[in-house]
């Protein structure tokens, strides 16, 4: 497990030379856009076989409105790798910027100030030291409303942790093996989604301590799970892997909602039998259409689906033909791809990019530190470029990145265990 | 709390290397680097001594008195329990009763006032006039009620103001309390005695302006003993405190006065009915810590009052010998602990009484690591252990706490050599620090704000089942004679002493089992239920109907009746060309119906023959199976008529093919 997430280019298909060209602004301290021929040189054909419409549309591009600067960096004492940031996006406007990281065994809770600057609020370690925390993310309890900080890694145990109470209140195990991200249900926020080297992807619910349902085996995925996102409503689950494959697994149907239905009224002393998890071993989609290599990351955006792998690219599409409406069914399992976000460098794998809550701004690590902010609040957002955030220090593969709900704030954690704050010129 | 380790420069190894100056900087970065793994080394199981003895302190799992190698830690001794009966335990509780502690001896406490002493007073001046008053305090347990407070007064005596010390008078006035009235009510707690002492003085030095002070106050009014020039001084002594503890004994008492003012100013007085009553308490609990100085300085710079208490058993009139003081050593236990905080005699008592030190033995404590190198902690001249600074009174109790307590060190006696005791300490590498009880302690989730299933010792929601698992809380073992200074000797290799039956502490069911196909660990009330052997899964099936689908050189027919005979063989497992037979005659028995409903009828006569065809089925079974289909058939009309239409309707298509073709 130690060798995982190294920078091994994992069976990626190389691009020539991109090192040498490109670098505009490697020493300012605030972004700059780039220009329009780096976006098109760094494309090379091997990387990209369709590339179509691209002379046309480069022509509209647009110098994108929002900037940011570069506020301060941290860097958190144990020199491991930083594997995942999050901001709970459940605080409220008012309310103090909170965020958590995790990598080695720890689990760190900051606080980002309004003048600027990081604040160490409270810090957890796992007693095992070969414990590797990869994810981490935000709910809350239902009864108090108080936060709750869920973390897991490669032991494949999620913790449960209370900032309140400054304890860990729960564990799961189960898992068999890494737990590779880890999602709160958008509107219930008991039910935890955990996705995993196994093969597959787990649906607890954290309020009876019950496994709901699992989803994978035969049609699931062929290898590691890296990345999941529920849609807006948390009707459906987009998965994507190493197995180069996307799947889309429905959590409206009739079996997965009785279970969630009856993981909340199971009581667990009065029953002989462990609850009947539903093993879901058909996804609803799946593609492999898209990507060419371990698909690392992958969001919904509305009904679209921005997912990305080592090559280079994000790419924005969806399941089924364009003139579908509903999303559907196995045997059709065509794919329209609307667009690919374009940038550099990034052709190691587990990096991870991230929106903020009102989908408008995305931003993504590459691996030797500059971070991609694209933004999608435009008119036509295919028209729209990235700018790129650089800082001579940092220098490391970022391995995620972070929004806070307004987009104000971006958080890049490295692999030199630094956090990296850049504030939004507004 | 972790020894302080200081490095040993005379480390044979380093020292040596050190010399060969060429390589110089290389040697010292190596042993840099060494020291570094050194301290790793003994880093962690430091870090955890020192986190359990904090929660040792807080918490203990055990006592260490306990433990039978500290024996000398148990200050108590069990002689009394093999003659206690419990018919007598009344009449020793009465006997004991009746003797209580100090004053059992005695029948009356005796103060004997040596003098009042007041830097402010210059000269002799006529003696002041010492009320000594006794309140009894009972306690409520409820707070909010006051408490009754009844004042018992004991008389008043003249003491004479700033005695000479060197040619004191020779005679000293006395006060004597009886018992009686310090009868504690069936030595039920709850009573608490006061010892009130208040001084009246007449009024000195005209240099020092205090109308306020001077003026009437209104309890010098009512109770009318005292002039307009008069200072009223005040001071309490608990002589018996809540829990029936006598604070007071023997001995020479240095009482610091505090002036009373305004008593009716007092908030704090509780509202009593009787007027005595309310000055009392209104006088005596001006002891406030906002406007006392700090105890030593009321002692030197504020009125005192000298006197002696003795726990005597005849009472003494009025007048006695002036006793000599005690000699030094005494003098300075009992002078220095009466005070105007009264409560704070009870601890300096018991410091003083546990003063006895063993004869000093330093233990040397030395750091192996690498077996070369070594590092050398401050010596200890107590056999404290350097970890939890439990201290073990003897060396074998040490040594033999150090093995059982520490064991993720190995501790080797070396020797003792005039008065040094050498103790080397080295990793154990072969700690085992695995948890061996039982696993479901493990994953049992910690207590948490609105868990439904907690783990089986902790649930909240009523009994749970668990597994039957047996831990070995107490074991007497047949011990050895502790053979004086090597105790470890005796021992077997895990530190416990060796006898005859050894066996594990935990035995019993100490496995966690998982489902097969969640993975999710199974609980002790699941332990019954197997239900994970099916051959059928539901997955199987779905996917078993999928790939039969996927076909194209089949018609739909055959790829209903191959599901329908696939899933067949798939649930019942059938193993062997001989219960083929059997296999279809149940197929017909669960499906016959559904066959001729779906009109399946001629695909499954296809499928018969096919199996005699492959020579799996003999003509028999065929027959066989033929007519029993066909007895499904005659019962059931409807299917007849299906079959019938199917038989039309290809019959006509056929006779359609055919006029085409001969047209």
């Amino acid at each position: 497990m130690t060798s995982k997430r190294p920078t091994e280019q994992a069976e990626a298909i190389d691009n020539a030379d991109l090192s040498g060209e490109d670098m505009e602004d490697t020493a300012s301290s605030i972004g700059s856009s780039s220009t329009l021929d780096t976006a098109s040189r760094s494309n090379t054909p091997t990387l990209k076989p369709k590339k179509r419409g691209k002379p046309g549309r480069k022509k509209g591009t647009k110098i994108p409105k929002i900037n940011y600067k570069f506020s301060s960096f941290i860097k958190e004492d144990h020199g491991q790798p930083l594997f995942g940031v999050q901001f709970n996006h459940l605080l409220r406007e008012g309310q103090p910027l909170v965020f958590a990281t995790v990598g080695s065994h720890r689990i760190s809770v900051y606080e980002c100030p309004e003048m600027g600057g990081i604040k160490l609020l409270q810090t957890y370690a796992d007693p095992d030291p070969e414990e590797n925390f990869y994810t981490c993310a935000w709910s809350y309890d239902e009864e108090s409303g108080k936060p709750i900080l869920a973390a897991a890694g490669s032991r494949g145990i999620v913790r449960i942790i209370s900032p309140a109470t400054m304890s860990s209140i729960k564990h799961y195990v189960g898992h068999g093996h890494a737990i590779n991200e880890l999602k709160f249900h958008p509107s219930d926020p008991n039910l935890l989604l955990s996705v995993s080297k196994d093969h597959a992807l787990r649906l607890w619910n954290i309020r009876t301590d019950q496994c709901i349902a699992i989803f994978g085996g035969v049609e699931g995925h062929r290898d590691e799970v890296l990345s999941a996102d529920f849609d807006l409503e948390g009707r459906r689950v987009i998965s994507c892997g190493m197995d180069h494959s996307l799947k889309l697994w429905r959590l409206d149907t009739d079996a997965i909602e009785k279970a969630i239905g009856d993981s909340y009224t199971f009581a667990p002393s009065k029953s002989s039998r462990p609850f009947a998890t539903v093993q879901e071993n058909f996804p609803n989609f799946s593609t492999r259409d898209i990507h060419r290599n371990y698909v690392d990351c992958v969001r919904w955006l509305g009904d679209f689906v921005l997912s990305k792998s080592c090559e280079n690219t994000i790419v924005c599409w969806r399941p089924g033909r364009l003139a579908n409406n509903g999303i559907r069914v196995m045997n059709n399992n065509a794919v329209t791809v609307l667009h690919r976000f374009d940038y550099r460098e990034c052709d190691i794998w587990f990096m991870r990019f991230s929106l903020d809550s009102w989908n408008k701004v995305m931003a993504l690590g590459n691996q030797v530190g500059k971070t991609f902010v694209w933004d999608l609040d435009t008119d036509d957002p295919m028209a729209s470029r990235h700018l790129v955030l650089t800082h001579p220090k940092c220098v490391t593969a970022i391995r995620q990145t972070a929004l806070s709900r307004n987009g104000h704030v971006l958080l890049c954690v490295c692999d030199d265990a630094t956090v990296w704050r850049w504030d939004r010129i507004l | 709390m972790g020894p302080k380790k200081k490095e040993r420069d005379t480390d044979h190894s380093s020292s040596s290397k050190g010399g060969n100056t060429t390589n110089n900087g290389r040697v010292a970065d190596s042993v840099q680097a060494d020291h570094e793994l050194f301290l790793q080394a003994f880093e962690k199981p430091t870090q955890i001594y020192r986190y359990l003895r904090t929660r040792h302190f807080l918490s203990p799992i055990f006592l260490h008195r306990t433990l039978s190698y500290m024996n000398g830690r148990c200050t108590r001794n069990h002689q009394n329990r093999k003659t206690c009966k419990l018919v007598n335990l009344l009449d020793s509780k009465v006997q004991k009763n009746s003797q209580n502690d100090v004053n059992t001896r005695s029948k009356f406490m005796t103060l004997t006032f040596l003098g009042f002493y007041d830097p402010k007073v210059n000269g002799c001046r006529e003696p002041v006039k010492v009320e000594t008053l006794l309140l009894q305090i009972g306690h409520k347990k409820r707070k909010d009620v006051s408490s009754p407070i009844m004042q018992i007064s004991v008389g008043t005596t003249e003491v004479c103001i700033n005695p000479n010390e060197d040619s004191p008078p020779p005679k000293a006035p006395t006060v004597s309390i009886a018992t009686e009235d310090l009868s504690l009510r069936n030595g039920q707690q709850g009573n608490s005695y006061v010892l009130l002492l208040r001084v009246s003085a007449p009024i000195i030095s005209e240099s020092e302006p205090q109308p306020k002070r001077r003026r009437l106050s209104d309890a010098s009014l009512t109770t009318g003993m005292l002039e307009e020039t008069t200072r009223l001084f005040g001071a309490e002594l608990v002589v018996y405190d809540r829990h029936s503890r006598c604070l007071l004994i023997d001995g020479d008492y240095e009482l610091a006065m505090k002036e009373i003012t305004s008593p009716e100013s007092n908030g704090t007085s509780p509202g009593g009915s009787d007027k005595s009553l309310r000055l009392a308490n209104a006088s005596w609990s001006t002891v406030d810590s906002s406007h006392t100085a700090p105890p030593l300085n009321i002692l030197i710079h504020g009125p005192m009052l000298k006197f002696r208490l003795e726990w005597a058993n005849d009472p003494i009139s009025a007048l006695v010998d002036r006793p000599k003081p005690y000699v030094a050593s005494a003098s300075t236990q009992t002078t220095d602990k009466s005070s105007s905080s009264t409560s704070s005699s009870s601890s300096s008592v018991e410091k003083s009484q546990i003063n006895s030190v063993d004869e000093p033995t330093v233990v040397r404590y030395q750091f192996l690591y690498n077996a070369s190198r070594r590092q050398q902690t401050e010596t200890r001249s107590d056999f404290r252990c350097p970890w939890c600074s439990l201290h073990c009174l003897q060396l074998p109790a040490l040594l033999k706490h150090l093995r059982l307590c520490h064991s993720r060190f190995n501790f080797s006696h070396v020797g003792t050599e005039k008065g040094h005791v050498r103790i080397d300490i080295s990793v154990n590498d072969a700690y085992d620090g695995s948890y061996s009880g039982n696993p479901h302690d493990l994953i049992a989730q910690p207590l948490a704000l609105g868990a439904s299933s907690g783990g089986a010792a902790f649930g909240r929601q009523g009994p749970t089942r668990r597994t039957p698992i047996t831990a070995t809380l107490v074991w007497r073992p047949r011990r050895m004679r502790a053979s004086g200074q090597d105790p470890l000797q005796a021992e077997g290799d895990d530190g416990y002493e060796v006898c005859e039956t050894q066996r594990p502490f935990i035995t019993g069911h100490n496995r966690l089992y998982h489902h097969t196909s969640t993975c999710l660990p199974i609980q002790a009330k699941e332990l019954d239920v197997d239900s994970e052997n099916e051959t059928d899964p539901e997955w199987l099936r779905a996917k078993t109907c999928m790939m039969i689908d996927e076909f194209t050189d089949v018609n739909e027919g055959e790829k209903e009746l191959m599901k329908l005979w696939n899933l067949h063989v798939l649930k019942h497992n059938y193993v062997g060309d001989c219960q083929m037979g059997v296999a279809l005659q149940m197929f017909l028995d669960a499906h016959g119906q559904e066959l001729l409903k779906r009109n399946l009828y001629r695909n499954f006569i296809l499928h018969l023959s096919n199996l005699y065809d492959f020579g799996i089925i003999a003509p028999a079974t065929v027959l066989r199976t033929i007519s029993s289909l066909q007895l499904i058939l005659q019962r059931s009309p409807e299917h007849q008529e299906i079959l019938k239409q199917a038989w039309l309707g290809q019959l006509f298509s056929k006779q359609e093919v055919t006029t085409v073709t001969s047209t």
